[in-house]
C-alpha cells in the first residue's frame, strides 16, 4: 500500500510537471500570435476595416488563451500546503474590474453584461488576485458556454452579482439564464477532470477549463464553486467570509 | 539613430519585435545566447537593452551581472522584456533594481507599441539638477 | 616574491583594460583577497572558465609590488551549476554573496568561507527551498557577529512561554510579551529561529512543518537584525 501511495505522488509530480511545461509552452505561439498582430496594426497596407476587424478578434483569441494561462499558473502553487495571504477587499470593486476585464468578451458573444449588488456589502476577506482571476474565468466560461447552448441570442445576459448570505459570507458569482450547471455536475465534473474530454456536458470544450480553475481558486481561498442564484439568474458563486477586522469601523 | 540590443530566445519573437523597433526609427541587433550577446554589445556599442530574464544557456540575471561589471555598461538603460508574472518578480524585485533594470514589462499583457514607449523613455535625457 | 595556493569563492568582480579582471574572493585563511586575473576576458567564454561564479576555486597567487595580487593560476574545484539553472536560485546567490561581502571586513574568518560554500551546496540542491537556504544564512550571519537574539527569555527575564505571543524589542533583542493572540510571533515562531540559529545545515529548516510559512514570517525579523546591527 505505501509502494502503491509513493508511485501516486510520483505520478502526480510528474503530472503537475508537465502541466506546468505545458503552460510555458502554449504561452510561446500566442506570444507570437499577440506581437505579430502588433506589427501588423501598424501596417498602413491593412488599414481597412475589414481586415481591422481580423486583428481585433485575432488579438483577442490571443488574449483569451494567454489569461487562462495565467489563471492556471495562479493556481500552480510552490507546493499544496501554501496558503494564499488573505486581506479585505471591496467586492464591488473586484466586480467592476472583472466585468471591465470581460467586456470584449460580452462584445464578441453578443451578450449584455451587468454588476449587480445586492444590499450593503461590506469588505470581505479574499486573495484579490484568486477571487478576481476566478471570477473572470468562471465569466468567459458562461458567455461561452450560453453562446453555444439553446438560449437565443437576444437573450444573453451575464450577471456579475454579490449578495449577503445569512452568517457572516458575501456570496459571488457569475449568473446567467443559461441552465444546466448545479452542484451534480459539478461533483461530476470535479471527478472527471483530466478524464474526459467534456465533463461539464453543457459546457463547450474549450470552456470548461476556465470553470475547474475558478473552482480550485475559490477551493485555495474559502469554498470551492457551488451552484447558486442571483436574482433570478442561476450560475455558480463562491461564499467569501466578511472582514471582521472592519466591521466596526 | 539610436541602437537596441534584443536579448530573446524565440526567434519569431524576435523577428516581429525587432521589425516593430525598425519601423519606428531604432537600429536593433538580435542575440538569442547571452554570451553572444555580451561580443555583440562590445562590438555595436548599444544605447539600450531589452533582455528577457529567462534565457537558454545562462539566465538573465547572471548575463545582468556580467555585463554590468564592465565599467562602459554600468549605467547602460536595460528594459526586462519577459515571460516572468509581476507575481514571480516579486521576489527578484531588490536584486533587479540594484541590477539598474530601468523598466520590467510582462510579454503577455505588453504590446509593443507599450515597449516602444518604455524604450522612448528611457532614452530621454535625464534633466541636471542645480 | 610572497606566493600562495588558496582555495576561493568570488564575491565580486570588475573588468579592468582590453583582456583583464580584477577579482575580490573570499579565503578560508587569507580573508579577502583582491587579485588580477590575467587576458581571462580574451577567451571566447567570458562567462565560463576556471573562475567561474558560485563555485570553488583552487588559486596560485603571486602577491606582487604594491600589494597587488596577480592569479598565476586557477583550478575549478566545485562548481554549484544549479544555482545558475535557476533564475531564483542565482539571484538568491548574488544577494548571499553581496551581503557577505558587505559584511564583513577585510579580514573575515574562515567560518565566513565555510558559510557561504555551505549556503552554495543547499542553493545547488533542487530539493531544498532557495528562501529557507537564505533565511538560515542570514541567521548564520547574525551568529558569526555575535547578534544572536534571546529565543529563551523575555525583556523581563522570565522564560518564553508556550502559551503566549511576542512582539520583538529590537534594542533588546528580546521579546516582549503581548495578550494571548496579539503578539505577532508565538511558540511556533520561537521554535523555528531556535532551531535556524542553531542548525549546522539549511537541510533542518526543511523538516519543520509548515516551514515556508514560519519562514515568510520571520524573515523580515531577521532582515531588521540584520540592517540594525551588522554593517550592511
Amino acid at each position: 500500500m505505501k509502494k502503491q501511495g509513493g508511485r501516486e505522488v510520483k505520478e502526480f509530480a510528474l503530472e503537475r510537471a508537465l502541466l506546468s511545461a505545458l503552460s510555458d509552452d502554449l504561452a510561446l505561439p500566442l506570444l507570437q500570435i499577440k506581437t505579430a498582430l502588433d506589427l501588423l496594426e501598424q501596417d498602413s497596407r491593412q488599414s481597412t476595416k475589414k481586415s481591422r476587424t481580423h486583428v481585433e478578434r485575432l488579438r483577442f483569441s490571443a488574449d483569451s488563451g494567454l489569461q487562462l494561462i495565467e489563471a492556471y499558473r495562479l493556481v500552480l502553487r510552490p507546493t499544496p500546503s501554501t496558503t494564499l495571504p488573505l486581506e479585505p477587499i471591496a467586492i464591488g470593486s473586484v466586480l467592476q474590474d472583472v466585468a471591465h476585464r470581460l467586456s470584449p468578451y460580452a462584445k464578441h458573444y453578443g451578450a449584455t453584461l451587468e454588476v449587480d449588488i445586492k444590499g450593503n456589502i461590506i469588505p470581505a476577506l479574499a486573495h484579490k488576485a484568486s477571487l478576481s482571476t476566478a471570477l473572470q474565468c468562471l465569466g468567459v466560461s458562461i458567455i461561452r458556454a450560453q453562446a453555444a447552448g439553446g438560449t437565443p441570442a437576444k437573450d444573453y445576459r451575464i450577471l456579475l452579482g454579490a449578495h449577503r448570505a445569512s452568517g457572516h459570507a458575501v456570496v459571488t458569482g457569475v449568473f446567467s439564464n443559461m441552465h444546466g450547471v448545479s452542484d451534480r455536475v459539478l461533483r461530476t465534473a470535479r471527478d472527471l477532470a483530466g478524464r474526459a474530454r467534456q465533463p461539464l456536458t453543457d459546457v463547450p470544450q474549450g470552456a470548461t477549463a476556465g470553470v475547474l480553475i475558478a473552482d480550485l481558486l475559490c477551493s485555495a481561498m474559502w469554498h470551492p464553486l457551488r451552484a447558486a442564484a442571483h436574482r433570478n439568474l442561476h450560475g455558480l458563486a463562491t461564499n467569501v467570509p466578511v472582514s471582521k477586522q472592519l466591521q466596526f469601523v | 539613430m539610436p541602437r537596441i540590443l534584443l536579448v530573446e530566445t524565440d526567434r519569431l519573437l524576435a523577428d516581429t519585435t525587432t521589425e516593430y523597433l525598425r519601423r519606428q526609427g531604432y537600429q536593433v541587433d538580435w542575440q538569442a545566447d547571452p554570451q553572444e550577446a555580451l561580443m555583440l554589445a562590445d562590438k555595436n556599442k548599444p544605447d539600450v537593452v531589452i533582455l528577457d530574464l529567462v534565457l537558454a544557456t545562462h539566465n538573465g540575471v547572471e548575463f545582468l551581472y556580467e555585463f554590468r561589471s564592465y565599467p562602459d555598461w554600468t549605467a547602460l538603460p536595460v528594459i526586462a522584456f519577459c515571460s516572468l508574472s509581476p507575481r514571480e518578480i516579486g521576489p527578484l524585485a531588490g536584486a533587479l533594481k540594484s541590477l539598474g533594470v530601468a523598466a520590467y514589462h510582462y510579454k503577455p499583457t505588453t504590446s509593443l507599441a507599450e515597449l516602444c514607449r518604455s524604450v522612448d523613455q528611457v532614452l530621454q535625457p535625464q534633466p541636471t539638477h542645480r | 616574491m610572497k606566493q600562495f595556493n588558496t582555495e576561493a569563492i568570488i564575491l565580486t568582480r570588475t573588468n579592468y583594460g582590453e583582456a583583464d579582471r580584477i577579482m575580490n574572493f573570499l579565503t578560508p585563511d587569507h580573508g579577502k583577497v583582491s587579485a588580477i586575473a590575467k587576458g581571462v576576458r580574451k577567451s571566447k567564454s567570458k562567462l565560463a572558465g576556471g573562475i567561474e561564479l558560485f563555485s570553488v576555486s583552487n588559486l596560485g597567487i603571486i602577491v606582487g609590488r604594491s600589494n597587488i595580487n596577480t592569479i598565476t593560476s586557477s583550478r575549478l574545484s566545485r562548481h554549484y551549476g544549479n544555482i545558475v539553472k535557476d533564475l531564483e536560485r542565482t539571484t538568491i546567490g548574488y544577494e548571499l554573496s553581496h551581503l557577505l561581502n558587505k559584511a564583513t571586513e577585510a579580514a573575515p574568518e574562515a567560518a565566513y568561507f565555510a558559510l557561504l560554500k555551505q549556503a552554495f551546496e543547499a542553493l545547488d540542491d533542487k530539493e531544498l527551498d532557495p528562501h529557507l537556504v537564505a533565511l538560515w544564512f542570514n541567521m548564520q550571519l547574525l551568529k558569526l557577529a555575535g547578534r544572536t537574539p534571546n529565543l529563551h527569555s523575555d525583556v523581563s527575564g522570565i522564560k518564553l512561554a508556550v502559551s503566549k505571543s511576542y512582539a520583538f524589542q529590537m534594542e533588546q533583542m528580546r521579546f516582549t510579551p503581548q495578550g494571548s493572540r496579539e503578539g505577532p510571533f508565538t511558540a511556533n515562531h520561537i521554535k523555528f529561529l531556535r532551531l535556524g540559529f542553531r542548525a549546522a545545515h539549511p537541510r533542518l529548516l526543511h523538516r519543520v512543518q509548515d516551514g515556508p510559512h514560519l519562514a515568510e514570517h520571520t524573515q523580515p525579523l531577521i532582515q531588521t537584525m540584520l540592517a540594525s546591527f551588522v554593517r550592511i
